[in-house]
C-alpha cells in the first residue's frame, strides 16, 4: 500500500509544481456508509457540511465530535482505471513478485493497456481530519448551533492518455496525439464553519411534523494550491517522419509563507526551516455558504441543501508557470535545434503578482428518507432508508458536475449496532459504488466505521480505489 | 439476541477475510514492449561550396561577384611572381690590353697636345652614361730630361656638381720618370662628343673621330716634350644610359611554389580529365627601358610531389610542344602575354598530376632590339614575370573510387541500445544536383576479414548509387537526380553489425556521362551545385528500463 501510495504521489508530483490541494467536503462516516446519502438523513454534527437544515433536527443537547476518543477522519484514494490486481500485472514484473524484469507487453496487452485508460486517467486522492464539530441545541424555541474546523487536503490529476498511446503505438507516421485532457486540481483548506438551524414549523400551521431551515456561514483558509489553467500540447509524426510538437501550459500554484518552500525560479530567496503549527499563515482565503431546508412528515423527512457556494482568493505566494511554443523537429542529428526544443518545452515560472480564485465544491443534494420500521413493525429493530440526488457545479478537486444518485439504508437490529450500507450511482464513477459501515451507538458516544466503496474492498484486487471513513461523536 | 447479531458478526467476518485477500502493489518494475519509432535524422543540404573549401587550398578558388556561389571552381595557381633588377647588371669590362698615345712637342717648348678615343670594349657605345663605379687608369711617362707639366682631360665626362668642369687629372711629371693615376668616374656624367669619323682630333676637341671616351693630353714646358700615356680602366657599371649594349646575361631566375595538394587526389588523376586548363605568362618591363629585347631562355616549369620528410620528389616537367624548356624574347616597354593550353603543352597531365609544388627557372638577357637605335637602360629599372596556372573544373572523370576501413567503436552503452533495434530503416531522399554521380559500397568485416554484413537497399543491391544530375550542353547542372534510397535492417543484421571490427568503405565517383571505361561530356563543377537530402529512420524498439 505504501508503495502504491508513492506511485501515485510520484504520478501527481511529476507535474512540475508540487502541492495537493483539498476540497471542502468533509466524508462524515455515517452518510459515507450509507450511499452518500445525507440531504434528509444526517444529523447532527454529520449535519454541518451536509445540510445544516437538519441541525434543527437534532435531539441532543449538546454533540461534540472532535479528536478524542477518535478523530473524525476521511482518506479516500484511487484510480478510475486501474486496479491493485491490473497494476500488480503491468507493473510488477514477469514473475508478479516486484523483484524480476519487467514484464514483457504483447499486443493483448497493450491493447487492454490503452483500453484502461480509454475512459481517461484520472488519480485522485483526499484527507479530510475533522478537528472540531459541536452543536448546541438550547432549545426547539430558539434553534440549533453549530460551530465546525476542518481540514481538507485533496488532489486529482488527469493522466492523458495520448502519453499511454504514445508510449505504446509509439509514433506511426500520420499519429497525431494530444495531451489536452491531462489537468490538476489540488488544494489544502481549512474551513472555520458556523451554522445555525431551526424548526420554523411552529411560525405557521402544516401538517408537517417539522420543517427546518439553516444555513453554514464559514471562513476558508487556503494553505496550498496547484491547478492546471491550460494545456493544449500535441505531437504529430508527418509523413517525412519530421514531428511537430506543439504546448501551451499555464499552471498556478500558492503556498503557504510559513512553509517557507522556496520556487525553483526564485533565487533570490533561501529555503528556510518550515513553520509547521496549527495555525498557518494561509496564502488564499474566502468565505463560504450553505443552506438548506429539511420538512419531516410522518415516517418521511425530505431534505434540499446547497453547500460550498463560494470560493477562495489567493493573493500570497503565488507561482504561474507558463510554456508555450510550436516547433517541427526535422533533424534530431542537430544539436542546436534540439537545444531550442529544451528551452521551449521547459516551462518559465515567475511570482504572480495578481490573485487567483478557486471555487469551493459546490453542491446540490435532494434527498428523501424513512423511518420504514415505523410503516413496518414487522422490521427488527430500526431501519432507515435514504436518498439523494447530488449535482456537482464544478470539477473541482472531490467534487463531479455529473449527474449522481445515492440509496441508503441503517439497520438497528440491536440498538447499538448500526448496520448501514448503501449504494452510490454516477458522480463520475463508472461503476456502482457499494458503502457500507457499521460502529458501536451507546448514546452518549459513537463510533462508526465505513467505507463508501466497500465493493471495492470486496473486489479486493480488482479494486480501483480505497476510501475509510471514520469517527466518533458524543451526544448530551 | 444472539440470533440478531449472528448475521452481522458474519458480515464483519466476510469483511475481514475479503480484506485481507488483497494483493499489496509490489515493487514498481516498468514493463518491456516494442515499439514504433519513427525520427527525421537529418534534413540538410550540402553546397559543393561547403564541400571543396576555398579557404583551406590557395588552389581552389571560385569567383564569386556575385555573391551567389554560381561560379565554377578553378584549380589555380597565380601566385608565381618574380622581379628582375637591373641593377649592376650593364658592366663594360676592363680591356684586356691598355690604350696607348704619344705626345711629342717642339724642342723650344709651349704648348702641345693629343687626343684618342679610348674604347674598353667595342660591343658598348655610350651615347650617355652615369656609372655606379668605375675608373679610368692613366699611366704618364716622360722620357726627357725635364720636367713637363701636363693634363689629362676627357672631356665627355662633366662633373655632375659642376657640369662645365670635365673629368681632368694634371699635374708635373719629372724628368725621366714614370705616373700611375686613378680618376673614378661615379660623380661624372658622361655624353659623348658628336662623331665624325676620319676626321682628325685637333684643338679645341668638340668632335670624336670615333665611338669611345674621347681622352685629351695636354703639356706644357720650356724644353722639348716627350710623353707617352697607357690608358686603361676598370670595369664600369652603369646606372643610365644610352647606347648599345652588348647581349648581356641577368641572374638566373628562381621560384617554387608550394600549391597545397595531397597526394592522395592524385588517385583520380588517370581517370580525369580538363577542359580548359592553361597555363599564363606574362612579363612586363618597369622603368626607362627602350629599344631593349629581353630574351628568356630555356625556361623551365616542373611539378614535384613532397615526400613524407618535405623533400620535393617525381620532377615532372610541363612540356612545351614536346621540349621541357621554352625560350622567347620580348622588347622592353611591350608587355608580353603568353597563354598555353592542352594545344601546345600537357597542361592537363600536369596539373591532374597534382604537383605539391611547381618549380619555375628562367634565364633572362638583355640585347639591342634594333642595330640602328640605341637603348636607353637604368639600373632601377626591373623586369616582372607574373605566371599562373588556371584550369576551372570542367571535367569529364571516369570512375575513381577510394576505399578505406574505418574502425568501429560501439561502447557497451551504444551496443545496448542497438541491440533492442529489432528493425530499422534508414531513408533518404535525396536531390543530387552535382553532376557527379557517387557509388559506395559498404561492409562490416570481423577482425579476420570476413564480411558480417554489407549495407544493401531494398532491393538488395550493395553498391548503393546516387547519380548525378542531368547537364546541358555546357557541362552545367540543370535537373537534380532524385533517387530514394531505402536501407533496411533486421535484428539479425543488427547483430552482425554490432560484431564487427571495422567497416571496409569503397566510395566511387564519376561524371555524368561517364562509365567505369569510358569518359563522357565534359561537366562543370559548381560552387552552388548541392546535394539536398533528408533522412529518416525508424523501427521497432524494444523498451527496457533498468528497474535497478
Amino acid at each position: 500500500m505504501k508503495k502504491l501510495i508513492i506511485l501515485i504521489l510520484a504520478l501527481i508530483t511529476s507535474v512540475n509544481y508540487a502541492q495537493i490541494g483539498g476540497a471542502l467536503s468533509f466524508n462524515d462516516p455515517v452518510s459515507s456508509s450509507m450511499g452518500n446519502t445525507s440531504a434528509a438523513s444526517s444529523r447532527g454534527v454529520y449535519a454541518i457540511h451536509r445540510n445544516p437544515a437538519n441541525l434543527g433536527l437534532t435531539n441532543s443537547t449538546v454533540e461534540v465530535a472532535t479528536v478524542f476518543p477518535i478523530p473524525n477522519i476521511a482518506v479516500n484514494l484511487g484510480t478510475d482505471f486501474m486496479s491493485i490486481s491490473q497494476y500488480n500485472y503491468y507493473f510488477s514484473g514477469e514473475n508478479n513478485d516486484g523483484n524480476n524484469p519487467g514484464r514483457y507487453l504483447t499486443a493483448e496487452d497493450k491493447a487492454e493497456l490503452k483500453d484502461l485508460f480509454s475512459g481517461g486517467g484520472n488519480i485522485f486522492t483526499s484527507f479530510s481530519l475533522n478537528y472540531l464539530n459541536i452543536t448546541i441545541n438550547p432549545g426547539k424555541e430558539i434553534g440549533t448551533f453549530a460551530f465546525s474546523v476542518s481540514d481538507n487536503i485533496s488532489a486529482s490529476f488527469n493522466f492523458p492518455q495520448g502519453v499511454i498511446d504514445l508510449a505504446v503505438n509509439g509514433n506511426p507516421v500520420g499519429s497525431i496525439y494530444d495531451f489536452n485532457d491531462a489537468s490538476l486540481s489540488s488544494q489544502h483548506l481549512r474551513d472555520y464553519t458556523f451554522s445555525f438551524a431551526r424548526d420554523i414549523s411552529d411560525l405557521f400551521e402544516s401538517p408537517l411534523k417539522s420543517l427546518s431551515v439553516g444555513f453554514s456561514v464559514k471562513y476558508v483558509q487556503g494553505f496550498a494550491m496547484a491547478k492546471t489553467d491550460q494545456i493544449i500540447s500535441s505531437i504529430q509524426t508527418n509523413g517525412d517522419n519530421t514531428i511537430d510538437v506543439t504546448g501551451k501550459f499555464k499552471a498556478y500554484a500558492a503556498i503557504s509563507p510559513d512553509l517557507n518552500i522556496t520556487y525553483d525560479f526564485d533565487s533570490t530567496s533561501t529555503s528556510g526551516n518550515a513553520n509547521y503549527s496549527p495555525f498557518l499563515s494561509p496564502a488564499g482565503s474566502g468565505m463560504g455558504f450553505d443552506f438548506g431546508i429539511t420538512g419531516q412528515w410522518e415516517f418521511l423527512t425530505v431534505g434540499l441543501a446547497v453547500n460550498n457556494i463560494g470560493s477562495v482568493t489567493w493573493d500570497k505566494n503565488i507561482a504561474v508557470y507558463e510554456s508555450d511554443f510550436a516547433l517541427s523537429v526535422k533533424d534530431i542529428t542537430d544539436s542546436d535545434a534540439l537545444d531550442s526544443l529544451s528551452n521551449l518545452v521547459k516551462m518559465n515560472g515567475k511570482y504572480y503578482e495578481g490573485s487567483i480564485k478557486t471555487s469551493l465544491p459546490t453542491v446540490l443534494r435532494v434527498g428523501v428518507s424513512a423511518q420504514l420500521d415505523q410503516l413496518v413493525p414487522e422490521i427488527p429493530g430500526t431501519l432507515l432508508v435514504s436518498a439523494d440526488i447530488i449535482k456537482g457545479f464544478n470539477t473541482v478537486a472531490s467534487n463531479s458536475d455529473q449527474l449522481g444518485l445515492g440509496l441508503g439504508l441503517e439497520w438497528r437490529p440491536i440498538s447499538f449496532i448500526p448496520i448501514m450500507t448503501g449504494l452510490g450511482f454516477g458522480n463520475g464513477r463508472a461503476s456502482v459504488a457499494w458503502s457500507a459501515g457499521t460502529g458501536l451507538d451507546v448514546g452518549t458516544f459513537e463510533f462508526i466505521i465505513s467505507a463508501n466503496n466497500f465493493g471495492a474492498i470486496l473486489q479486493a484486487n480488482d479494486a480501483k480505489e480505497i476510501n475509510l471513513s471514520f469517527g466518533s461523536r458524543w451526544r448530551f | 439476541m444472539i440470533k440478531k447479531i449472528t448475521p452481522l458478526i458474519s458480515a464483519l467476518a466476510l469483511a475481514l477475510i475479503v480484506t485481507s485477500c488483497f494483493d499489496m502493489p509490489k515493487s514498481p518494475v516498468v514493463p518491456t514492449w516494442d515499439v514504433s519509432v519513427n525520427v527525421p535524422l537529418m534534413d540538410d543540404q550540402i553546397k559543393m561550396v561547403d564541400i571543396l573549401d576555398t579557404t583551406a587550398s590557395s588552389f581552389l578558388h571560385i569567383y564569386d561577384e556575385s555573391g551567389l556561389n554560381d561560379s565554377v571552381y578553378f584549380m589555380v595557381v597565380n601566385n608565381i611572381e618574380n622581379t628582375v633588377s637591373l641593377q649592376d647588371s650593364i658592366k663594360i669590362p676592363a680591356p684586356p690590353f691598355p690604350s696607348n698615345t704619344h705626345l711629342q712637342g717642339p724642342a723650344t717648348g709651349g704648348q702641345t697636345s693629343t687626343g684618342i678615343v679610348f674604347n674598353p670594349d667595342t660591343e658598348y657605345h655610350l651615347v650617355s652614361a652615369k656609372f655606379n663605379s668605375g675608373r679610368f687608369i692613366f699611366t704618364i711617362t716622360n722620357s726627357t730630361d725635364n720636367a713637363v707639366n701636363f693634363s689629362i682631360i676627357v672631356p665627355g665626362f662633366k662633373d655632375r656638381n659642376n657640369p662645365d668642369s670635365s673629368l681632368t687629372i694634371g699635374g708635373n711629371i719629372a724628368a725621366n720618370s714614370s705616373q700611375t693615376y686613378d680618376a673614378h668616374i661615379q660623380t661624372f656624367t658622361y655624353t659623348e662628343l658628336p662623331v665624325y669619323e676620319g676626321f682628325p682630333l685637333t684643338p679645341p676637341y668638340n668632335y670624336q673621330n670615333a665611338a669611345g671616351f674621347l681622352i685629351v693630353l695636354n703639356a706644357d714646358a720650356s724644353n722639348p716634350v716627350d710623353l707617352s700615356l697607357d690608358i686603361s680602366s676598370s670595369p664600369m657599371t652603369v646606372s643610365e644610359l644610352e647606347g648599345k649594349i652588348k647581349r648581356t646575361e641577368l641572374s638566373n631566375l628562381s621560384q617554387t611554389i608550394f600549391t597545397g595538394l595531397k597526394s592522395d587526389i592524385s588517385n583520380f588523376r588517370d581517370a580525369l580529365r580538363l577542359a580548359e586548363a592553361d597555363f599564363h605568362m606574362g612579363i612586363e618591363t618597369f622603368g626607362e627601358m627602350k629599344n631593349l629585347k629581353i630574351v628568356f631562355n630555356d625556361m623551365t616549369i616542373t611539378g614535384y610531389n613532397e615526400d613524407d620528410d618535405g623533400n620535393l620528389v617525381d620532377p615532372n616537367p610541363l612540356i612545351f610542344n614536346g621540349s621541357t624548356t621554352f625560350s622567347d624574347s620580348m622588347t622592353a616597354g611591350i608587355p608580353y602575354q603568353r597563354d598555353f593550353n592542352q594545344t601546345n603543352t600537357n597542361i592537363n597531365e600536369f596539373i591532374l598530376s597534382m604537383p605539391a609544388a611547381i618549380k619555375v627557372q628562367n634565364n633572362f638577357a638583355l640585347d639591342n632590339a634594333d642595330p640602328d637605335s640605341n637603348i636607353v637602360l637604368s639600373t632601377s629599372d626591373s623586369i616582372k614575370i607574373i605566371a599562373g596556372f588556371s584550369a576551372p573544373l570542367v571535367v569529364s572523370a571516369k570512375r575513381a573510387s577510394y576505399d578505406g576501413t574505418v574502425d568501429m567503436n560501439i561502447d557497451d552503452s551504444n551496443r545496448d541500445d542497438f541491440n533492442k533495434i529489432l528493425s530499422a530503416y534508414i531513408t533518404a531522399d535525396i536531390y543530387n544536383r552535382i553532376p557527379i554521380e557517387v557509388v559506395a559500397h559498404a561492409d562490416i568485416i570481423d577482425q579476420e576479414g570476413n564480411v558480417l554484413f554489407t549495407v544493401h537497399d531494398d532491393q538488395g543491391n550493395t553498391d548503393l548509387t546516387i547519380p548525378g544530375a542531368e547537364v546541358d550542353a555546357n557541362g552545367i547542372a540543370t535537373t537534380p537526380y532524385h533517387k530514394v534510397l531505402k536501407i533496411p535492417i533486421t535484428n539479425q543484421e543488427m547483430q552482425n553489425v554490432l560484431d564487427g571490427y571495422q567497416v571496409r568503405v569503397s566510395v566511387g565517383a564519376s561524371s555524368t556521362g561517364s562509365t567505369d571505361t569510358d569518359f563522357g561530356p565534359y561537366v562543370r563543377i559548381r560552387a552552388n551545385d548541392f546535394l539536398r537530402y533528408k533522412l529518416k529512420a525508424g523501427g521497432v524498439y524494444h523498451v527496457e528500463v533498468n528497474n535497478n
